[in-house]
């Protein structure tokens, strides 16, 4: 495409515009680089036209202006250049234009309409607006033409005053012509531009004064020359094919050429013409407008500079682009490529962009979202939420996190969570917002698949419960066993938790049954008693066997009692030890039984301590009854022997002699009255001390003969030791003496005069036997049985010079029983007696040496 | 000699103080222990006979009296006693510097015979 067909079309918008008419012809625009030449012409008709132009990038940043632009925004071209169109549109419609263009962007088709501009004095003014799209050589979209109609009010004016001329050589060729005959030629000659008329062959007939001297002629030398000598040679051929188009179909095409002067210089013009005809219509020559193109060719350079600029500031522009894409790419990229659903939205919530993910999810192309308001998207019973949550953004600036239910393009919905950010321009205001979307279909179906499971399980469980009822009738005789046991039972896991218990259990302890269960048996145990139940705890957990403890358990109110714990381990079907099963024994009984026994034995013990005081009381009544009857006695018998003694008191008469004499014989006889009842009083308290030491035997029994001799002589019996053993007894000298002494004057009493009296002690077995024989009455053997008891006497009426109290043989009983000895009587009447009694044989004389070392005896 | 009684029953002070100074000796008696203490502590006696049951002041604080004022080693002591004392006590007492012992009720003789003896004794 030439200059001329860009004039043509810019006339042809400019009218077609009038018409609200779309110029699909446009498209085929072609980028200005195809053609150097025209390319210089379109810039200078760009600039020229009064029209206001602008040329923009996909971004709609503007490349390139008019001045009609520049001048009628009261902006210089520079400021222009790289700024958006929006920039130039009055606010309260930038929105429309928006939507518009965006239109344009999906469909191509960009709705023309008067658009409100605004002015860098902020005046406003409407134009109709016309974007045509740019394409490179291959089709693709390059960017937007966009013709503003300069102020729709006086556009004829506007037009009038920017071209003259050719407006006005338009409107006489085209329309005035006929009634302009009248200004013609004075219209002609003054008119700035070249013109020439001439014939059908080219020969000039008239020119005017401005071609003439454009040609350096003077008009009268321009007159009759061919138009071929007036056209530089390069032009001729044009020039010929000019006219031959021209006499084919009597209109002028518009050309470009060069002119000659008359110095031979050229310069270019544009030409036009208007054809004349004869009254018989017949086609007679023409007038040939030319324009002269010099200053235009001149201003060529500062076009080609300033052209130079532009494309610099365009490079320049594209690398900022490029560097703004690139980082406006990263996050275009993140934006497109996010696995999360994005959209960004306009205050109302129209989508102004989302992502592929968001657009795929919802069964959307991405561009059938963009514009689409995200109610659209939204599920009926989420809108609500979605409403509230926009108005709650609007006022906060917050996204609140919301789980919305999002709508598919079949109608079909799922879950989601809404989380998102406010989007602000440059100035701050908040120009929308981009949403996350997380698809919660997932979260949803495994929350579904949850609870599916937990109805899966809750059948498992029933068909176990089931099963398990069947068991229950006879786990409940055992329940029953369990929960109807006097014993308290519990049952409890590794870590000592109860998992069960009974009533018993729970009763006694005073909680309820639920109270106990889940608590630790710990807490059911006296402090005193936790260690041991720990030291159980654990040894069962080694040993399987709970064994049996006597442990205090403690009830609610803190006191205690007292249990036997033993109990049996718990195992799972596997083997393992998952609790125990305790019986807990109520002790309180026992113990009570217990306690009131060992109050008893104390009870016993204390009567037996003072049973042991009153024996002890008893043995002082006895040492006192002996002291206080012994002491009386000492003055009586001593005065009684020192009355007698001459050598004291003085002679008495015999018959004072014979008083004392009565009195110290009684007296005497109360003496052994008192020691033999003293004697028989401790044997049978068995009180009777005994002081045990190494005796001599044969010693004793010679000392014993010599003794008693004098008790022999007044009957002159016959007394005779036959001991012939040399024997070692350990006994007490004292009391065995007492016996024997006890038993002869017995015998003194019961023999004749000038009997026989033998005594002997010998070796029986382990025994030392002692013998005393007479030859006296005899005992009968009916009387024989009772001889050892206490007060017995023989012969009451018997004349005893010794004894007499009836106690001797009883006492010799006893003291003889008491050394661990018998003793008996072989006796029959006339026959004469013989005692004999016997002690144990203790110690030989090899023993004795040895056993003299340690003291015998402390008491 | 100069001999001293201490026993609770005077009656058996007189006699004992009769026997003995019939036998030329000198005799002074007291019925309470802590009296004759005090007359052990003024002037040595060549024998103390000495009752061992004595309300009061018995004849074994006596003892142990003396014990403690150092003077029970200067001192011949016969024991008089009426209790049902044991032999096996008498030695133990005995070993604790107790010269003899007589048994009530006593043998004049034989008291006399004691007293010469334990006097005439190292």
């Amino acid at each position: 495409m030439n200059y001329k067909t860009w004039f043509n079309k810019s006339t042809k918008d400019v009218d077609s515009l009038q018409e609200q008419d779309i110029h699909r012809e446009d498209d085929k625009l072609v980028s200005p680089k195809e053609n150097s030449s025209p390319e210089t012409r379109y810039h200078l008709i760009y600039d020229e036209l009064p029209d206001l132009l602008c040329t923009v990038d996909n971004n709609e940043i503007i490349l390139d202006c008019n001045k009609s632009y520049a001048k009628t925004f009261g902006y210089s071209k520079n400021e222009i250049i790289g700024k958006t169109v929006f920039y130039f549109i009055a606010q309260e419609e930038s929105k429309d234009y928006e939507e518009s263009f965006k239109t344009w962007k999906q469909t191509r088709q960009f709705q023309n309409r008067k658009v409100l501009f605004k002015r860098k004095d902020g005046t406003k003014f409407r134009s109709p607006t016309i974007v045509n799209s740019l394409y490179d050589k291959n089709g693709t979209t390059i960017g937007e033409s966009i013709i503003i109609k300069d102020i729709v009010e006086s556009q004829e004016e506007t037009v009038k005053n920017n071209h003259p001329q050719i407006q006005s050589d338009q409107s006489k060729s085209n329309t005035h012509m006929p009634n302009a005959e009248k200004r013609y030629t004075s219209v002609y000659d003054k008119t700035p531009a070249l013109l020439r008329t001439v014939t059908i062959d080219g020969t000039i007939i008239e020119c005017n004064k401005t071609y003439a001297k454009s040609l350096g002629y003077t008009k009268e030398e321009c007159v009759g020359k061919s138009i071929y000598d007036h056209a530089a040679a390069r032009s001729i051929e044009d020039l010929k094919i000019n006219m031959k188009n021209w006499l084919k179909t009597h209109e002028t095409a518009r050309s470009e050429i060069w002119m000659k002067r008359k110095d031979g210089s050229i310069f270019p013009t544009v030409l036009n013409g208007t054809s004349l005809y004869d009254e018989h219509k017949k086609l007679v020559g023409r007038t040939m407008v030319m324009i002269d193109m010099t200053d235009v060719y001149e201003s060529k350079v500062r076009v080609e500079e300033s052209q130079k600029q532009l494309q610099d500031q365009v490079k320049r522009l594209e690398k900022l682009n490029l560097r703004i894409s690139l980082t406006q790419q990263k996050y275009k990229n993140l934006y497109e490529k996010s696995p999360a659903m994005l959209r960004s939205i306009t205050t109302e919530g129209t989508l102004t962009d989302c992502n592929e993910a968001y657009a795929k999810s919802l069964g959307y192309t991405k561009e059938e979202c963009i514009g689409q308001s995200f109610y659209e998207h939204t599920a009926d019973q989420s809108i609500s939420t979605l409403k509230e949550n926009l108005e709650s953004w609007v006022n906060t600036r917050e996204v609140s996190q919301k789980e919305i239910w999002m709508k598919r393009k079949d109608d079909t919905i799922f879950p989601v969570l809404l989380t998102g950010d406010t989007l602000y321009d440059e100035y701050g205001n908040v120009t929308g917002r981009t949403v996350s979307l997380t698809d919660m279909t997932e979260i949803y179906d495994t929350r579904k698949k949850l609870q599916e499971d937990e109805i899966r399980l809750k059948e498992q469980y029933e068909n176990l419960k089931q099963s398990h009822d069947l068991i229950t009738s006879a786990q409940q005789r055992y329940k029953n066993l369990y929960e109807k046991s006097p014993a308290m039972l519990r049952s409890i896991t590794t870590e000592g938790t109860l998992t069960d218990c009974n009533e018993a259990y729970a009763k006694s302890l005073g909680y309820t049954k639920e109270e106990c269960v889940g608590k630790s048996m710990f807490e059911h145990t006296a402090e005193r008693s936790v260690n041991t139940l720990k030291d159980n705890l654990a040894n069962w957990m080694n040993t399987r066997d709970v064994g049996h403890y006597e442990i205090w358990m403690k009830r609610r109110d803190n006191s205690i009692f007292p249990v036997m714990l033993t109990g049996d381990t718990i195992t799972d079907m596997q083997g393992n030890v998952v609790g125990r099963t305790v019986a807990l024994t109520d002790m309180t009984e026992i113990y009570d039984a217990r306690r009131k026994l060992e109050e008893k034995e104390s009870k016993i013990r204390q009567q037996y301590d003072e049973l042991k005081k009153l024996d002890v009381a008893k043995e002082e009544f006895t040492s006192m009854i002996s002291h206080e009857l012994k002491t009386p006695l000492t003055p009586i018998i001593g005065w009684c022997q020192a009355l007698k003694n001459p050598k004291i008191i003085g002679e008495m008469s015999p018959k004072q002699l014979q008083a004392v004499d009565a009195i110290q014989s009684n007296a005497l006889k109360l003496k052994d009255l008192v020691s033999d009842m003293l004697d028989t009083h401790k044997l049978d308290m068995k009180q009777m001390k005994f002081d045990h030491k190494y005796i001599d035997i044969s010693e004793m029994m010679g000392f014993l003969t010599k003794n008693l001799h004098s008790v022999m002589e007044p009957k002159h019996l016959e007394f005779i030791n036959s001991t012939t053993e040399s024997l070692v007894v350990k006994s007490d000298r004292s009391r065995l003496e007492q016996v024997l002494n006890n038993i002869i004057l017995n015998a003194v009493d019961f023999v004749p005069e000038k009997g026989r009296i033998e005594v002997r002690a010998e070796t029986k077995d382990d025994q030392v036997q002692f013998m005393i024989k007479d030859n006296g009455i005899g005992i009968p053997k009916e009387k024989q049985q009772n001889l050892f008891k206490q007060f017995y006497q023989l012969d009451t009426s018997a004349t005893r010079k010794h004894g007499g109290s009836g106690l001797g043989l009883a006492i010799c009983k006893g003291i003889v029983e008491a050394l661990e000895g018998k003793i008996w009587v072989d006796s029959d009447a006339g026959k004469g007696s013989t005692f004999y009694f016997t002690i144990p044989l203790e110690a030989n004389l090899d023993t004795l040496s040895m056993e003299e070392k340690v003291p015998v005896s402390n008491r | 000699m100069k001999v001293l009684g201490i026993d609770d029953n005077s009656d058996i002070n007189s006699l004992l103080g009769t026997v003995l100074i019939a036998s030329g000796h000198q005799f002074i008696s007291v019925t309470d222990g802590r009296e004759g203490i005090k007359l052990l502590k003024q002037n040595p006696y060549d024998i103390v006979l000495l009752d061992l049951a004595m309300p009061e002041f018995s004849g074994f604080d006596v003892l142990e009296t003396l014990k403690k004022e150092g003077l029970i080693e200067k001192q011949k002591i016969i024991l008089l006693t009426a209790s049902s004392i044991t032999d096996q006590e008498i030695d133990d007492l005995l070993k604790t510097g107790i010269s003899s012992y007589l048994r009530k009720p006593l043998d004049i003789d034989v008291f006399l015979e004691r007293v010469e003896q334990v006097y005439n004794d190292k």
